[in-house]
Formats: C-alpha cells, sequence, structure tokens
C-alpha cells in the first residue's frame, strides 16, 4: 500500500501545484511509482504546470462516476520512464461534484498501484479541501514567509489535525535570501518556529520555477538550486538526513559577479 | 534620517498575535479579560503581579486540539499585607 499524501496551503498561489508536481517527480526520478491527483475542480492546473494537457482524455469526475475506468484517466508522463501519472481534475464540474467518500476510494485504489499518491489540494478550506484530505494518511502543508501564507497555513494545521493527520510537515516556499537579510522578510527560522510543525524543506525564490511553469516542465529536471530543493525534499519523503540550503547565507548575485561567477 | 523598520520582525510579533487569537477561537479583547480575572484570583492568594503572568499556545498533538496555556510565576516577595 502506498502512501497517500495531501499538499495543501489553505491561501492559494503560495505554490501547491509546483510543489505537488516537482515532488511526485523527484520521487519518480528516484525510482519511486507515483501518482498525482488535481482534486481542484473547475480550476485545473497540475496538468498545464506539468505540459501533459493536451493528452487529457477522462478525468476524475469520468472515473467517480463510472464513465471510465481509473487506468484509463490516468495520463502518464513519458519523461519519467512511466513512473509519473497524473489524475486530472474536472474543468466543467464544480467542488460538489465529488464527494470525500468517492476521493477516499479513488485515492486508495491508486495507494495499491502506486508508491506514493500525491494529492493536490484547492485553496480554501470548504468542500474541495475536505475532499483532498479525506483520502490521505499525511500532509505537506505549503506556505511562503508572508504573513498572510503563514496565517491561512496555520488554520489549515489545526484543520489537519482535526482530520486525523496529526504531524503535518511543512515547506517553505518562495524564500527571498536579499529580503531576509535585509529583515525585510521573515526567516526560514521564523516561519518555522511561529507555525511550530517539523520542516520538510525550504525554497528559494528563484525565476526557474515560472519559467519552467511557461514550458511545462518539472523544475526537476533542471539543475537549479530548486531542482536541487526538490530532490532533497524526496530524500527526506524516503526517509534519508539532508542538510537544508542555506538559501539566507548563499552570496548574493552583486557579489559573485564582482568577483566574476556570475553574469 | 530615522532608520527603517525590520519588517521581517514586525511580521511575526503580528502574526504571533494573530494566531493566538485564531487559535484559542478568542478575541485579544477576551484574553485580556481572562487574564486580568485571573491575575486579581491569584493576587488574593499569593503575591502575583500583572507582568508575571503570561499566556501561550500549545498546539496539542495527542487530543487533537490547541491548547491554550497559562504561566504564572509566584514571586518570592514578601507578601503584601491584606
Amino acid at each position: 500500500m502506498g502512501e497517500r499524501i495531501v499538499v495543501t496551503s489553505g491561501k492559494g498561489g503560495v505554490g501547491k501545484t509546483t510543489v505537488t508536481l516537482n515532488i511526485g517527480a523527484a520521487l519518480a526520478l528516484r525510482g519511486k511509482r507515483v501518482a498525482l491527483v488535481d482534486t481542484d475542480l473547475g480550476l485545473r492546473n497540475l496538468d498545464v504546470v506539468m505540459g501533459v494537457e493536451d493528452k487529457i482524455v477522462f478525468d476524475l469526475v469520468d472515473v467517480v462516476e463510472g464513465r471510465c475506468r481509473l487506468k484509463q484517466a490516468l495520463v502518464q508522463d513519458v519523461r519519467f520512464s512511466g513512473r509519473l501519472a497524473l489524475l486530472p481534475a474536472a474543468q466543467t464540474r464544480d467542488k460538489d461534484t465529488v464527494s470525500a467518500q468517492q476521493m477516499r476510494q479513488v485515492v486508495a485504489e491508486l495507494a495499491e498501484q502506486f508508491d506514493y499518491v500525491l494529492i493536490d489540494c484547492p485553496a480554501g478550506i470548504e468542500q474541495g479541501f475536505k475532499n483532498a484530505v479525506a483520502g490521505a494518511d499525511q500532509a505537506i502543508v505549503v506556505t511562503m514567509p508572508e504573513i498572510s501564507a503563514v496565517r491561512d497555513a496555520d488554520r489549515v494545521i489545526g484543520l489537519l489535525l482535526a482530520y486525523d493527520i496529526p504531524s503535518p510537515r511543512l515547506v517553505v516556499n518562495r524564500l527571498h535570501a536579499k529580503l531576509v537579510r535585509r529583515g525585510d522578510m521573515m526567516s526560514l527560522r521564523d516561519t518555522v518556529e511561529v507555525l511550530g510543525i517539523p520542516l520538510l524543506g525550504v525554497l528559494p525564490d528563484e525565476d526557474s520555477v515560472i519559467r519552467a511553469g511557461n514550458l511545462g516542465q518539472p523544475v526537476v529536471l533542471g539543475s537549479t538550486r530548486t531542482a536541487q530543493a526538490f530532490c532533497n525534499i524526496a530524500a527526506r519523503i524516503l526517509g534519508q538526513e539532508v542538510p537544508l540550503l542555506a538559501i539566507e547565507h548563499e552570496p548574493g548575485r552583486a557579489l559573485l559577479r564582482l568577483l566574476g561567477f556570475a553574469g | 534620517m530615522t532608520r527603517r523598520e525590520n519588517s521581517g520582525f514586525v511580521a511575526k510579533e503580528r502574526l504571533k498575535c494573530v494566531l493566538r487569537e485564531d487559535r484559542s477561537q478568542m478575541s485579544a479583547a477576551t484574553i485580556a479579560a481572562m487574564r486580568a480575572d485571573l491575575v486579581q484570583v491569584l493576587a488574593s492568594y499569593a503575591n502575583v503581579r500583572d507582568e508575571d503572568v503570561s499566556f501561550y499556545l500549545l498546539r496539542g498533538n495527542a487530543e487533537n486540539e490547541t491548547k491554550l496555556m497559562m504561566e504564572a510565576t509566584v514571586a518570592a516577595r514578601p507578601q503584601y499585607s491584606r
């Protein structure tokens, strides 16, 4: 039976979809079989960020309503030799189309065939959140070192406890080294301290993520710091101890340029 | 020129206040009133001043709930006569 992990944040726009895709892709690169589930009915996005939007035939709602078998709805990503698959959300239906019980069944069925099922949760804490959480036995909470994102993450952590997911792990996304150094962004340490849950990983604020999204390519296929950070997170999920990227202490680009290391 | 405020620090301090309310589902005013009442009760038994009492929140894992904790330092000062 595979592990069933929901990726959630409360607030929208903090990077849930990117994090879901790239943790999944990094686990696939490590040889694990991974299924990604987009539960954002009506606002699906995992397919475009992944770059497989033109391969979709059936979706989550088709599976739930019995129009196709689960296997038929799964979109395989050829770049990961069949180890990464997506169950897309329906784009034309709303969040109430699927019940928590139906979600639980779909995720359980996926967990029989895959080592990891990563569930991309919609923003908010309404029915879509409840559905996404229903099938999971673990959670990753994504936040940014920003007051609104941290507040919403805290709320979600409280709700996860109520849904019997007792030890969610934290991913801090878009940590901006320069802002932290000049005191205009909460540090990684502050963010983790305020939320009080174990840290799974930290991601730098890097342009490469936008570019990868534009191209529909998982970040982990490149060789950026963010790619490295995602691989570290995957390693930690697999139980390895990997030191955190020292994002806040890396030399700024201006200094590197001065020393002749960067253009 | 005045020194620019460290906005990351301000954010953290503001968050602490907001989260105390969010987690306890009590307003800042309610927490302040409860605290004042408790200090008054404690003060009738021991030498406790307002600054000796602090409130903080613990996220309980086992019971799936957040706990509002109160810590009162009963200072070893001479008892005032009542």
